[in-house]
């Protein structure tokens, strides 16, 4: 492991930014916060564009007769049927993501929103612009990426690392595997702090359960840290053994979950306004997406351009913080299956469902905003992990919802580092596809301690500037990775 | 010319570079020895 010069560097790099974190939370947020500012005062127009751009090609190439181009060898079928495989994509799309800005997220747009138009008028808005954060543009960087690691794997036998597309397109000699190197160490550095961010809010979120459940109040950072310390014991059993079949019934157990809370608040709740609003912010996001992918709001004013950039800009960049990560997941599920068929899959049905939640979960809470007169601003403006839990205080059998919120985020949490560790020493270790425990307890340790700095800092947007920081060069690398991509697919005979 | 506009300038030149950069190897040649398709 010590021969490793990526490993050795990676760990480095990701460990003197815990160590900073740890000692000195407050000075790596301030700095993150004001490197990342200018970064995307500079550069909003490229973000818009690049994520624009994977759209874009996204879909000329499931339009194209390269979308009947197999991935894997032509007689190569798929390893799950259809339903399996849209469904584990859904596992991969959801997660604890979802079950922290359900509600809060487009409420927290609605704040800004409703200073400039009708109070009525800004929930479509809000709707929309959540949707658009984890919509179509979302899953195509995702889906892209993940295209190229499957195509370069199963078609062109390539190992899944980020390198091997460079290499295999343009030859390796000294430029190349200086670029290559430099992708995968990006790569891992990306993962790491964004996962590290996700254990963060996960840790939070669990903390505002607790908090609901049994009525405590200011607990502080003491629970928060209670709680990464229990999850930190509860992930280290699955890194030195294997147990994926193990960790895959607790993934399922967390999806059924939600699944299972997202029916029950549909039925419970108000259905007719939910699906009402579903419907339309079905209408509005079709009609808006693609001009969404282009607005910079370069004449808007102050307020507008510091929401644009702690949210749109935040969130384009951590998509592709995470798309190796993703990627390589459903790249391995998708075998066998044409591009076509993954660019649909991949994009539009998470997408779906990603509008779905945000329609019931968002409307729960704007149905309570504006006929139950529920003072749910204040508590998005106070403390926004807590606003699903105060959603849900308003339902029937509140004390069973909020315990699988806390119970599937902590599962989340826990299969989230568990996989991510085992990305990171596959990347780490040339590709290879069984990591020693060794390597991957290093991962644990340098992700524990992330998610630790995370904590300490002690605001989501402090996470938010911290994961825009590691993540905001892999942009480039994505763009280099689908460039790759496309030159590959020249040389192509089409079936 | 400020240090923040410096920055920027410098900042938006090299995305233009980077851009160029990918037209450029989206166009440039293959080395032959990479173009093997796999067998159909």
């Amino acid at each position: 492991m010590f021969k490793n010069p990526l490993m050795l560097v990676a760990l480095a790099i990701t460990g003197v930014v815990a160590v900073w974190g740890i000692v000195d939370a407050a000075g790596l947020a301030a700095v993150a916060a004001q490197t990342v500012g200018m970064q995307f005062t500079s550069r909003a127009w490229f973000i818009m564009l690049a994520i624009s751009f994977m759209l874009i090609v996204s879909v000329w190439l499931a339009l194209s007769p390269y979308g009947r181009v197999k991935l894997g060898k032509d007689d190569d079928e798929p390893e799950f049927s259809t339903v399996t495989w849209l469904s584990m994509l859904f596992a991969a799309g959801m997660g604890v993501g979802l079950l922290f800005w359900g509600t809060a997220e487009p409420l927290t747009h609605y704040l800004l929103v409703s200073k400039f138009q009708d109070s009525r008028a800004s929930i479509g808005t809000a709707l929309f612009i959540t949707n658009f954060h984890w919509g179509l543009h979302a899953w195509s960087i995702y889906a892209l990426t993940g295209l190229v690691i499957a195509y370069f794997s199963f078609r062109r036998g390539c190992p899944s690392l980020v390198s091997a597309p460079i290499l295999k397109v343009f030859g390796s000699n000294r430029v190349t595997r200086v670029v290559g190197w430099l992708s995968d160490l990006l790569a891992i550095v990306a993962i790491a702090i964004g996962l590290g961010g996700s254990v963060a809010m996960g840790v939070f979120q669990v903390k505002d359960g607790i908090d609901a459940l049994f009525g405590l109040q200011d607990t502080g950072t003491e629970l928060a840290l209670g709680i990464f310390a229990v999850l930190c014991i509860s992930y280290v059993l699955p890194l030195t053994v294997d147990i994926s079949r193990g960790m895959a019934i607790l993934s399922d157990a967390a999806m059924a979950v939600v699944g299972g809370l997202l029916i029950f608040i549909l039925l419970a709740g108000p259905t007719h306004f939910l699906m009402g609003g579903i419907v339309q912010s079905v209408g509005e996001y079709l009609g808006g997406v693609f001009t969404a992918g282009f607005r910079t709001h370069t004449f808007l004013d102050d307020r507008v351009a510091n929401w644009f950039q702690s949210w749109t800009l935040t969130y384009m960049v951590w998509w592709f913080a995470w798309a190796p990560f993703v990627g390589v997941f459903i790249a391995r599920i998708s075998k066998g299956r044409t591009i076509r068929e993954f660019l649909c899959g991949v994009i539009l049905g998470p997408t779906a469902v990603s509008i779905l939640w945000f329609g019931v979960f968002g409307g729960v809470g704007f149905h309570g905003l504006l006929n139950l007169d529920m003072p749910i601003l204040d508590v998005v403006r106070d403390n926004v992990s807590g606003v699903t839990f105060f959603v849900l205080k308003n339902f029937p059998l509140s004390s069973l919802t909020i315990a699988a919120v806390v119970v599937a985020s902590f599962l989340f949490i826990v299969t989230s580092v568990v996989s991510a560790a085992f990305v990171l020493g596959m990347f780490s270790t040339a590709g290879d596809l069984n990591p020693s425990a060794r390597v991957k307890l290093s991962w644990g340790v340098i992700l524990g301690a992330l998610g630790l700095v995370m904590i300490l800092s002690g605001s989501i947007d402090a996470v938010k500037s911290i994961i825009a920081l590691g993540a905001l060069p892999f942009v480039y690398i994505v763009l280099l990775l689908v460039v790759c991509l496309l030159k590959a697919l020249k040389s192509e005979r089409l079936p | 010319m400020n240090v923040d506009q410096l920055y920027d300038t410098l900042s938006n030149i090299a995305a233009f570079v980077f851009i160029g950069l990918l037209v450029w190897l989206y166009f440039k040649p293959i080395a032959p020895d990479d173009e093997d398709s796999p067998d159909p």
